[in-house]
């Protein structure tokens, strides 16, 4: 942001807001009245990514992946276009969703290295870490590091691909199912399924780990 | 340099796909992720020109950010440095649009900050509940 000016103000002369939320304020109604943008759709869009749009609808994937081989085929094939069969829709961010299947020897994790580039449909908005200059430059100088950090140690064996997304191509990672899961059913198999097991910065843990924290 | 440092239970809770963290800090980062996603989704600009700009004051961030010695902790605090370039990229894609100026939106920040806060629902009127 710019504007000297604006700096030698103080921004606490009881303004009812300042900062950034008074010059956001002072676009919106600016754009309102021009008839450039609707309210009614910003409280709509809020309202969904708050609410309706979140890691939930990519754990309900990651668990249709997990019971149904044809469903994970076609998934891995076209990921945009497999998520309409779970009821999701591509949609914004989601045009050119791709699939990275963790197996026993590859682990993949995300990142986007120059914002915050995100599947939207499938995990909602961003973490803030994942758009931290940190993680941004760390997943790609030092990702076996960062994992570490996500308490995550890879055994030598596995090899680790990291994928920097871009407005064109956006990744999800489908984590391996965990052990013991066999009696679970799809529903059950999605409450076990993490945002971070998504991201690559995590992995699902077995059933008896998750049921003994809550 | 710590990377992340999310608090027990909350970023990765086994269990869900969910978190505790909040989507959006505060409320004007909602609404200018709202402004510039319903825009790019209409005829004045497309997404990749906002993305475009995006980048640009998230490098120069960056940059800042290096030139003013440690890295921060991406921690909660990093949330607004984001939604700040977020919302520099939306004033520079609107005025480059032609959609504002710089002036009339400066002007218009002054005159709501010189106005009163406008009255609750709860000012002006009785209790709302005598028990």
């Amino acid at each position: 942001m710019s504007g000297k000016h604006r700096d030698d103000h103080d921004h606490d002369h009881n303004a009812p807001e300042s900062g950034p939320a008074l010059r956001v304020k002072a676009i919106e109604t600016l754009l309102v009245e021009k008839g450039l943008v609707d309210p009614k759709a910003l409280d709509a869009l809020v309202d969904t990514y708050e609410n309706k749009v979140g890691p939930r609808n990519g754990a309900r994937v990651v668990a249709r992946a997990w019971v149904d081989p044809v469903f994970k085929a076609r998934l891995l094939e076209d990921a945009a276009v497999a998520i309409e069969e779970v009821g999701l829709a591509a949609g914004p961010q989601g045009e050119h969703l791709t699939a990275l299947e963790n197996t026993a020897t590859v682990h993949n994790m995300v990142v986007c290295t120059l914002c915050s580039c995100y599947p939207w449909p499938v995990l909602g908005l961003p973490p803030v870490w994942y758009k931290s200059a940190a993680y941004r430059s760390r997943a790609v100088s030092d990702p076996r590091g960062v994992l570490h950090e996500f308490g995550l140690d890879l055994p030598p064996g596995v090899e680790l691909r990291v994928w920097d997304s871009s407005a064109e191509l956006r990744y999800m990672v489908l984590p391996m199912r965990p052990a013991g899961t066999e009696h679970l059913n799809e529903e059950e198999l999605a409450a076990l399924v993490t945002r971070d097991s998504m991201i690559g910065t995590g992995v699902v843990a077995a059933p008896t780990a998750a049921g003994a924290t809550k | 340099m710590k990377l992340v440092a999310p608090p027990a239970g909350t970023a990765t809770a086994p269990g869900s796909a969910n978190t505790a963290e909040a989507v959006f800090a505060e409320p004007w980062e909602a609404r200018a992720f709202a402004l510039a996603v319903t825009l790019s989704g209409g005829e004045h600009f497309a997404w990749d020109d906002f993305r475009d700009l995006l980048i640009a004051e998230i490098a120069a961030g960056d940059a800042a950010a290096a030139n003013a010695g440690p890295a921060r902790l991406p921690d909660d605090t990093a949330a607004a440095p984001y939604y700040e370039r977020w919302l520099a990229a939306l004033e520079k894609i609107l005025c480059a649009k032609a959609m504002l100026n710089a002036e009339e939106i400066d002007l218009r920040a002054a005159a709501i900050a010189a106005s009163p806060p406008a009255p609750t629902k709860a000012q002006g009127r009785g209790p709302i509940k005598i028990a």
